[in-house]
């Protein structure tokens, strides 16, 4: 019957040839795992097809929605993780596979006559998968992919004469936006894969039209071994090997969470993917007008010398150690590449243009205004200055007494830097710094500090006992401390957007330590003092309430979404200290605060991005998985030693 | 490993008939491992029946006892990622601080908006004059059935309710 069937399809169409073409290969030398390395990239290929269409279910292209539908996708749908993991990972062995695979083939000079064309649609294939690393890596939106685009463009940007030409019609428009979005995107799932499908087809049948290439020693040539199942069987076990490997990846070192793009957050450094880590590291040895050469001519010298490389070496030497030029100089390259590879992953600065955050104050002779120095009285109270500082006898007393400072010879300068950056005078300084603030702001609170009537309440020996008092106790800090806070009854008591964001702990931490470091100190432990409140102190965030606490990490973040959105006045006469309604205030944006409510939630325990459907456990998953191969495998080693002493 | 393939007829057939089934079933195994959670992705979210959620309507003891009275619930749903929340305007009446019935604001008829008419203690519908008394009976009018209630829970002196919608012109309760 099924012999039939199979007759009758091939009377159709040449299935049996097609497959006789695939399959029936003699191997000059005998299979080897060597030659499975062009399998395994076209596994690779298909794994990142399959999830990429799985992908494309739940991702939605918008930039309101990309990052919130794929975090939607690896938390809340059964095995999504898996998914987004396998891409993520696949995209990264997809590059180090087929450069493994280039290698391998350069090595045993397997592009010369007569497969110099196999060689240039593999070099093609090749930049094509680099295409797809780069606009896939802007799909979801987050920090670490618009960033990346980011500059991407900017260094397509700097190709001469055609440079913004090219940057705008890669980006849609002058800046990023939906425009680059939707071009990544088609980009990505449409665009480039056809071009690769098609590529793939001819790079194997030119493959198939002159064979394995074998070894290089004449002696090891006259075996022969069958594609089918000789290599085959081989290429499976390296397949397996992969796909174990990849769903370890994704169990053990899932992909992060960056937080959604930001384009005014200028707090995060731009890396680009790995894979391009050398040409931004190559970029940082051409300054300035140099620059090009960085961006464009080293590129493409490299794609040059890849396509040109068959008709360069022309000659029939195929042995490795005769080659004395090519070989080494090609290694050389590579070395280059991984070494630079390896400097860029380790550095922490941007290249070209620096954007340091300290904005450039402009200095005024006059006198300060009344107007100022109220101003000024008022920052002091409210960023939190007078939880670390005292002034006329009001305040803390883990800085230094501000009282002062005309007399300590300070000037608006030396003041304004130590506001900013209080390392620029003591390395050792643990005062954070307060480069948020504004420029209008940092001359109103120099205007206070430089005042000598800058005086304080009338009830100040009070508070300042309050304060020691609570100090010396050592009061240990119960988690009910933020209970005597009520929320800013003048504020909706509604959680904002930042709540339903899935921001990242990462620069959540970053963005504290700038922000809320000062009043609740450093990683949410500190029992930062607050005169004048009944608790004594600012609410600890590490342990936070048990009121704000929730195992569920949507939850969480909504109960103190409210407070970071809205501010709150802790309950006493006079608190010196009350928390800002960042949200309302727009002091932060609401990418920026679910960062820093993902890092709060981190430091309380609980992950942000915890899946909560995930189908199988990812550790449980690849126990399963990872014993039923050992299994399998155990079963047909003792099948294979049953049969052979028969 | 390399150079066993020899030239011996039948040994070489049954190797290569041995690697021929373990190349086919470890692939076949390793379909499996991802189809099976590709299917799950796709099917069992689609499957899932939609969840609501109480939201808070207000104090309890800031609702006001006997008469009927206008809250407000932010019923916030999710829709996959899209979060959206809806202000809805509902009756409650408070007999006591632990039994409180909650009337939805959608006339069973044909889903007018209806009001509370404190002089003749009825709810009226000013669409097709359906009345109401104050336990949400029908009076009089078109309406097919008396007010909705919605499903109410009461934590740490807070009211909460859950928004829901039913259908409209037929004389049984029906959630939608």
């Amino acid at each position: 019957m099924s012999k039939r069937v199979w007759n009758w399809i091939n009377e159709r169409i040449p299935l049996s040839s097609i497959l006789r073409m695939g399959m029936d290969e003699e191997i000059p030398g005998g299979s080897r795992f060597s030659y499975a390395l062009g399998s395994a990239t076209l596994l690779v290929f298909l794994i990142q097809l399959i999830t990429g269409v799985l992908e494309l279910f739940y991702y939605a292209p918008t930039i309101d929605h990309a990052y919130d539908s794929l975090n939607f996708l690896r938390v809340d749908v059964p095995f999504g993780w898996l998914i987004h993991g396998l891409h993520y990972w696949g995209a990264t062995a997809m590059i180090v596979i087929v450069s493994l695979h280039m290698l391998r083939v350069f090595i045993w000079g397997a592009y010369k006559n007569p497969r110099q064309l196999t060689w240039i649609l593999g070099v093609i294939l090749f930049l094509l998968a680099l295409g797809m690393s780069f606009t896939g890596a802007a799909l979801p939106w987050d920090q670490r992919g618009y960033w990346a685009a980011q500059v991407g463009t900017n260094i397509g940007g700097t190709f001469p004469f055609l440079g913004n030409f090219i940057k705008q019609v890669i980006r849609g428009g002058s800046s990023m936006g939906q425009l680059t979005l939707s071009r990544f995107f088609i980009l990505h799932v449409a665009v480039i894969p056809g071009i690769i499908i098609m590529f793939i087809i001819l790079h194997l049948v030119a493959f198939r039209k002159h064979g394995s290439v074998g070894p290089w020693e004449e002696g090891k040539r006259n075996i022969n071994g069958q594609f089918w199942p000789d290599q085959i069987f081989k290429d499976v076990l390296i397949a397996i090997i992969i796909l174990l490997a990849l769903v370890a990846l994704s169990t053990f070192s899932p992909p992060p969470f960056s937080g959604p793009a930001d384009p005014m957050d200028s707090s995060y450094v731009p890396k680009p993917e790995w894979n391009f880590l050398f040409l931004y590291q190559a970029l940082k040895f051409f300054p300035g007008g140099l620059e090009v050469i960085g961006t464009v001519g080293i590129p493409t010298i490299l794609v040059l010398l890849l396509l040109l490389l068959p008709f360069v070496d022309k000659n029939k030497i195929r042995d490795p150690f005769k080659r004395l030029i090519v070989v080494p100089t090609g290694l050389i390259i590579v070395a280059g590449v991984i070494i630079l590879t390896i400097a860029g992953y380790q550095s922490g600065e941007s290249t070209g243009s620096n954007q340091k955050s300290s904005a450039k104050v402009t200095i005024h002779k006059e006198n300060f205004s009344s107007n100022d120095i109220r101003l000024g009285k008022q920052l002091f109270t409210s960023i939190g200055c007078i939880g670390c500082h005292s002034i006329m006898g009001t305040g803390g007393t883990v800085g230094p007494d501000l009282s002062n400072e005309v007399q300590k010879g300070r000037t608006k300068e030396w003041l304004i830097a130590q506001i900013q950056d209080s390392k620029s005078h003591n390395p050792t300084s643990i005062m954070p710094p307060f480069s948020f603030l504004k420029v209008s702001q940092l001359n109103q609170l120099v205007a206070f500090l430089l005042t000598p009537s800058n005086m304080g309440s009338g009830s100040t020996q009070q508070i300042t006992a309050a304060t020691k008092a609570n100090s010396d106790n050592n009061l240990p800090v119960s988690s009910d401390t933020s209970s005597h806070s009520k929320i800013d009854s003048t504020n909706p008591q509604s959680a904002g957007l930042a709540a339903s964001i899935l921001g990242s702990a990462e620069h959540g931490k970053v963005l504290f330590d700038k922000n809320c470091i000062a009043c609740h100190g450093k990683n949410g432990v500190g029992k930062i003092p607050n005169p004048g409140s009944v608790a004594g102190i600012v609410p600890v965030l590490n342990p936070i309430s048990k009121r704000l606490y929730n195992p569920d990490p949507e939850i969480f973040a909504k109960n103190i979404d409210m407070v970071i959105q809205h501010g709150a006045l802790p309950n006493g006469i006079n608190p010196a200290l009350k928390m800002e309604a960042f949200g309302d205030q727009q002091a932060l944006s609401q990418q920026q605060i679910s960062d820093i409510e993902a890092y709060i939630l981190s430091l309380n325990g609980i992950e942000r991005g915890m899946i909560k459907e995930p189908g199988m456990k990812p550790v449980s998953f690849f126990t399963l998985i990872a014993s039923i191969f050992a299994g399998v495998g155990l079963i047909f080693l003792v099948a294979w030693n049953l049969k052979k002493k028969k | 490993m390399k150079e066993e393939g020899g030239l011996k007829g039948s040994s070489q057939f049954s190797r290569r008939g041995f690697l021929k089934i373990f190349s086919v079933s470890l692939a076949a195994i390793s379909g499996l491992i991802l189809g099976i959670p590709a299917l799950d992705a796709l099917i069992s979210p689609a499957l899932k029946s939609k969840l609501t959620s109480f939201s808070k309507a207000g104090k309890i003891a800031s609702i006001p006892e006997g008469s009927p009275a206008r809250l407000t619930v932010a019923s916030s749903s999710k829709d996959a990622y899209l979060n959206d929340t809806e202000m809805h305007n509902v009756w409650a009446i408070k007999k006591s601080d632990s039994d409180i019935e909650v009337f939805s604001p959608i006339c069973p008829h044909l889903g007018c908006s209806y009001n509370w008419n404190p002089q003749n203690n009825q709810f009226e519908c000013p669409c097709h004059g359906s009345v109401f008394n104050e336990n949400g009976k029908v009076v009089s009018g078109p309406a097919p059935r008396g007010l909705d209630t919605l499903p109410t829970k009461i934590e740490d002196g807070e009211l909460y309710v859950e928004w829901e919608k039913y259908q409209l012109g037929v004389n049984k309760k029906i959630k939608i």
